[in-house]
């Protein structure tokens, strides 16, 4: 009989650490299911945090894109650029379109006229077909191209150029 | 008492998995909303029609001296020579548009194009179509591949007549 109650004892006091073991394996997995929820809300959020930024470096481009095709400092009509306003803008610092335009932006004219590119200055002007402005060494930056026309005032002729803006990221 | 825990245990991890997987399909469905490039393709489109017709060709000659110009001599007058002895409208303004539009890279990796002048307000059987036709296809009709297109579309004036121009592009 008393050893009856000793197996009795043993087996209960077993079932109750049994029962320890299955919490805290039960305890253990909730806290690394927790953690991994944690881990990739946190990566979800920091991915719509990149996109959101993305599109909005893309809005801004395409904002200036719309103020560069239509302003005076560079072009006669819609879309239609003066060859010596860009090279009158060259000259220019950066700083000087900051009021009207912001920060961090750049924008670049060629003409398609299959010729080798030839870089605009007050010194070289007529004789070439790339203009540059606000330019940097930076190569993180989002850009778009657009089809327009650059007018030559020496030779009175309308040509079909590219003209790509950008902003640095 | 063990059953009814091993119960709730189970239904427990069934609500969690079932937590995890609607996360992961927001993940995806988020991954997969790509950023809408339609406004700049919309933008661009227009800018390239407008461009192309304000373009001067090279020659002098009323009838040929931009590229509207050419349109409206293709148009009407076909045969007519550019600068006295030289091509034809219709020959040029095929060549010229061709020729323009395979300098933006853009167009020229990713799109097939169609350049197209219709009579605007009055009755006329000719049209001029320059590049791919299939996009000038009516989408009732089966055979018309169903493809997402950017229209730009101007007016052309020569005296009374107007003329529109439309350029279609759509994805290759």
């Amino acid at each position: 009989m008393p050893d009856q109650t000793l197996y009795n004892n043993c087996r209960s006091e077993m079932k109750g650490q049994g029962n320890i073991v299955e919490y805290a394996l039960l305890v253990f997995f909730i806290v690394i299911i927790i953690f991994v929820l944690i881990v990739f809300i946190t990566g979800f959020q920091l991915f719509q945090i990149d996109t959101e930024a993305q599109k909005q470096s893309l809005d801004r481009t395409l904002s200036l894109s719309k103020q560069f095709m239509v302003s005076g400092y560079f072009t006669n009509k819609d879309s239609v650029f003066d060859d010596a306003k860009l090279t009158a803008a060259t000259g220019l610092a950066c700083s000087d379109f900051e009021k009207t335009f912001g920060s961090s932006w750049f924008l670049e004219v060629r003409t398609l006229d299959n010729k080798s590119q030839k870089e605009c200055s007050m010194e070289n002007y007529p004789d070439c077909n790339y203009w540059k402005i606000c330019v940097k060494n930076n190569p993180k930056n989002i850009s778009y191209i657009f089809p327009v026309n650059v007018f030559s005032k020496t030779d009175d002729m309308v040509s079909l150029a590219s003209l790509k803006v950008g902003i640095y990221r | 008492m063990k059953t009814q825990l091993k119960a709730q245990t189970s239904t427990l991890l069934i609500v969690i998995v079932i937590i995890i997987f609607g996360i992961i399909g927001i993940f995806l469905l988020n991954i997969s909303r790509q950023i809408d490039f339609d406004e700049y393709t919309n933008l661009y489109t227009n800018n390239l029609l407008l461009a192309m017709l304000r373009t001067d060709t090279g020659y002098t000659d009323s009838e040929c001296k931009l590229v509207s110009d050419l349109l409206t001599c293709s148009y009407f007058t076909p045969n007519f020579q550019c600068g006295g002895s030289g091509p034809a409208c219709l020959d040029l303004a095929n060549d010229t548009i061709s020729n323009y539009m395979s300098q933006f890279e853009l167009i020229r990796k990713n799109y097939k194009y169609l350049f197209a002048v219709r009579p605007q307000g009055f009755i006329s059987d000719t049209k001029i179509n320059i590049g791919d036709p299939q996009l000038d296809c009516d989408p009732r009709n089966r055979n018309c591949p169903r493809l997402e297109k950017f229209v730009a579309t101007e007016s052309i004036q020569k005296g009374s007549y107007v003329l529109k121009a439309q350029l279609i592009i759509a994805k290759k």
